[in-house]
C-alpha cells in the first residue's frame, strides 16, 4: 500500500478556485485607491510590534541611569551600563568621587566626616539613592523597573 | 457617493493615528508632582497625587512647615529652643517640643528606657555629631551614663526642665516622625488626599496613589535592593539600622581591657559595626539587629518604636497592644527575618493586602 503511494505520479495541484481572479480584481482596484495616508497608517501598524519589542527588551535588561543632584541642582544623567567616575568638585581637589562600574554605583570617595554616602556602598536597583549631607549630593538610580513609590531605611 | 466615503476616509484615518500615538506614549504612571529638598539632615521628598494648582499648594505649605520644624528641632542649630536647653539650661516652653518631649517620655516609660531623648552626651562621646567616631574608654561611658536618663527631664505645665545640669536632649530619634505628622497635616489643609511623604527614609502614605496604593519597599540592610514591599494607606514606615552611620573597630573586650597580651592582630582590630543607635542602659551600641522597621498610623510612635525594637529586639513587640496597634518587621545581624503577624511582605507588588489606618 505504502509503496503504490510514494510512486504515485499523479500532480495533486489544486484546481483554481472560480472567485479567485474576482478577489485578485477587487484587491487590485483598492490598492489603486491607496492614499498617502493609508501607507502612512499601514506602516504606524507595522511599526507597533517592533516597537513594543525594543521597549520590552530594553524594560527586561534594565536600563536605568544615575541621577546626581548637588544642591537641588542637577549635575547630570549618568548610564549604570558605561563605566565612569563623576567627580564632584574641581578636579584638583575634589568633594567627591562617584564611581560607576558594572551597572552599579557607588561614592568612591568623599571628604565629608561621617561618610554615610561612603557606607552606602555599590547601588543598583531603581529608586535606591545615596546622600551625602555635607556636601548636598543626591545621587538617585532611576530605571523603569521600579515597583514601589519609596523606599524605608 | 463615493466622494462621501473618501471624506469619511480622510477624517477616520487621523483619528486612528491619534489613538495609536496615544497608546504608544501611554504615560506608565499616573501624574504625580514630585518636590525634593534637602532639609532636617537629609533629603526630604514629597509626591503629591492631585491636580496641579492644588498639588503645588500642598507642597509649599508642607515643605515650609518641614523647613521651620527642621530648624527648630536641631540641637545643634544656636536658634533651636533645644540649643538654649542643652548649652543654657534654659526651660523648654515652645509648645510643639514640649509635646514631643511628651510623646518621647510616654515611649520611655513604656520601654523601660530604651528609648531616651537625652543620650546625647553618649553620641557626642562616640562621635556621631561629625568628626571621626571611635571607640570610647569604658570610664568615659560611665561618667556620661551619671546623667543619661529620661527621669532627669521634668515636664509640668507646659515646661520642661531639668533635674542634673549635665543633662543634654536629642530629638533626632522623633523629629522626623513630627516632621512626618506635620507634613500630613499640612498637605490635608490644602485639600491633597493622595500623597507619599519620605524623609530620608521614614515614610507615610496619606490615602491612595489614584485606584492603587502606595508601595513602600523597605530596604535590604545587607546588599541591594529591597527586602520586600508593603502597601500603605494612611500609615507610616520607619525603619532603624546600622548600615548608614557606623564605624568599624575592635571588638569590646580587647577595647575595654586595652588589649589581650599587649597585641592587637590586625584582623581582630576592625571586626565590628559600631552603629549610632546607642543602647543607654550601657551606652553601648546596640547590637544583633541590622534593621528594624515600624509600620504604624502615628509617624511620632512609629519612629520611636522603630528605636525601641532595634535595642530590645522582638521582646518589644508586645508593646503594640498598650501603645496603639503596629506591624513590624525585624531583620537580625544574621539576615534572619521576624515579621508580625498580620504583616505581609511581597515581592511582587499587586497581591496582597494593604495596611489600612484612618485618615
Amino acid at each position: 500500500m505504502a509503496a503504490r503511494a510514494r510512486g504515485c505520479k499523479r500532480r495533486c495541484r489544486l484546481p483554481p478556485r472560480p472567485n479567485q481572479s474576482r478577489l485578485l480584481a477587487l484587491l487590485n482596484r483598492q490598492l489603486e485607491r491607496l492614499t498617502l495616508l493609508d501607507v502612512l497608517l499601514v506602516a504606524a501598524l507595522a511599526a507597533l510590534p517592533g516597537w513594543a519589542l525594543v521597549k520590552t527588551w530594553r524594560t527586561a535588561r534594565g536600563e536605568r541611569e544615575a541621577w546626581v543632584y548637588q544642591a537641588n541642582r542637577l549635575v547630570g544623567v549618568y548610564r549604570l551600563d558605561v563605566d565612569q567616575t563623576i567627580v564632584i568638585g574641581d578636579q584638583t581637589r575634589p568633594h567627591m568621587k562617584i564611581q560607576v562600574r558594572n551597572g552599579a554605583i557607588r561614592v568612591a570617595e568623599s571628604d565629608c566626616p561621617k561618610g554615610v554616602c561612603r557606607h552606602a556602598g555599590w547601588v543598583r536597583a531603581p529608586g535606591r539613592s545615596i546622600i551625602c549631607v555635607p556636601n548636598r549630593v543626591l545621587v538617585e538610580v532611576k530605571g523603569k523597573t521600579k515597583d514601589y513609590d519609596a523606599e524605608s531605611y | 457617493m463615493k466622494r462621501r466615503y473618501e471624506d469619511q476616509r480622510t477624517r477616520l484615518l487621523p483619528a486612528t493615528l491619534a489613538v495609536l500615538a496615544t497608546v504608544m506614549c501611554r504615560p506608565g504612571v499616573p501624574p504625580v508632582q514630585k518636590r525634593t529638598r534637602l532639609l532636617m539632615d537629609t533629603y526630604a521628598t514629597v509626591s503629591v497625587f492631585a491636580p496641579g494648582p492644588q498639588a503645588a499648594a500642598g507642597l509649599d505649605s508642607a515643605f515650609a512647615r518641614l523647613e521651620q520644624i527642621g530648624r527648630k528641632f536641631n540641637h545643634l542649630d544656636s536658634t533651636s529652643p533645644l540649643y538654649a536647653f542643652n548649652e543654657r539650661n534654659v526651660p523648654i516652653t515652645d509648645p510643639e517640643i514640649v509635646h514631643v518631649l511628651a510623646v518621647a517620655q510616654r515611649i520611655s516609660v513604656l520601654s523601660g528606657g530604651a528609648f531616651d531623648v537625652t543620650v546625647e552626651p553618649l553620641v557626642r562621646l562616640w562621635g556621631f555629631y561629625g568628626g571621626s567616631p571611635a571607640l570610647p574608654q569604658q570610664r568615659q561611658i560611665d561618667s556620661c551614663l551619671k546623667f543619661v536618663g529620661y527621669r532627669n527631664l521634668v515636664i509640668d505645665s507646659g515646661r520642661v526642665t531639668k533635674r542634673n545640669p549635665e543633662t543634654r536632649i536629642d530629638l533626632g530619634g522623633i523629629a522626623k516622625g513630627f516632621g512626618l505628622a506635620e507634613a500630613v497635616r499640612a498637605l490635608r489643609k490644602a485639600g491633597v488626599d493622595s500623597a507619599l511623604i519620605d524623609l530620608g527614609g521614614d515614610v507615610y502614605a496619606i490615602g491612595r496613589k489614584g485606584n492603587q496604593d502606595w508601595k513602600v519597599g523597605i530596604r535590604n540592610p545587607r546588599g541591594d535592593g529591597v527586602v520586600g514591599v508593603v502597601a500603605l494607606r494612611n500609615m507610616a514606615a520607619v525603619t532603624s539600622g546600622d548600615y548608614e552611620r557606623f564605624f568599624r573597630g575592635p571588638p569590646r573586650e580587647s577595647a575595654a581591657s586595652g588589649s589581650h597580651f599587649g597585641v592587637r592582630t590586625s584582623a581582630f582590630r576592625d571586626s565590628v559595626r559600631y552603629c549610632h543607635i546607642l543602647d543607654p542602659h550601657n551606652g553601648r551600641p546596640a547590637r544583633g539587629f541590622t534593621s528594624t522597621t515600624v509600620l504604624m498610623q502615628d509617624p511620632v510612635l512609629a519612629q520611636g518604636f522603630s528605636k525601641v525594637l532595634f535595642i530590645l529586639g522582638p521582646d518589644a513587640l508586645r508593646l503594640a497592644d498598650s501603645v496603639g496597634h503596629f506591624e513590624a518587621l525585624l531583620i537580625t545581624d544574621s539576615m534572619r527575618a521576624i515579621v508580625s503577624d498580620a504583616l505581609v511582605l511581597s515581592k511582587d507588588p499587586d497581591h496582597f493586602p494593604p495596611l489600612v489606618g484612618t485618615p
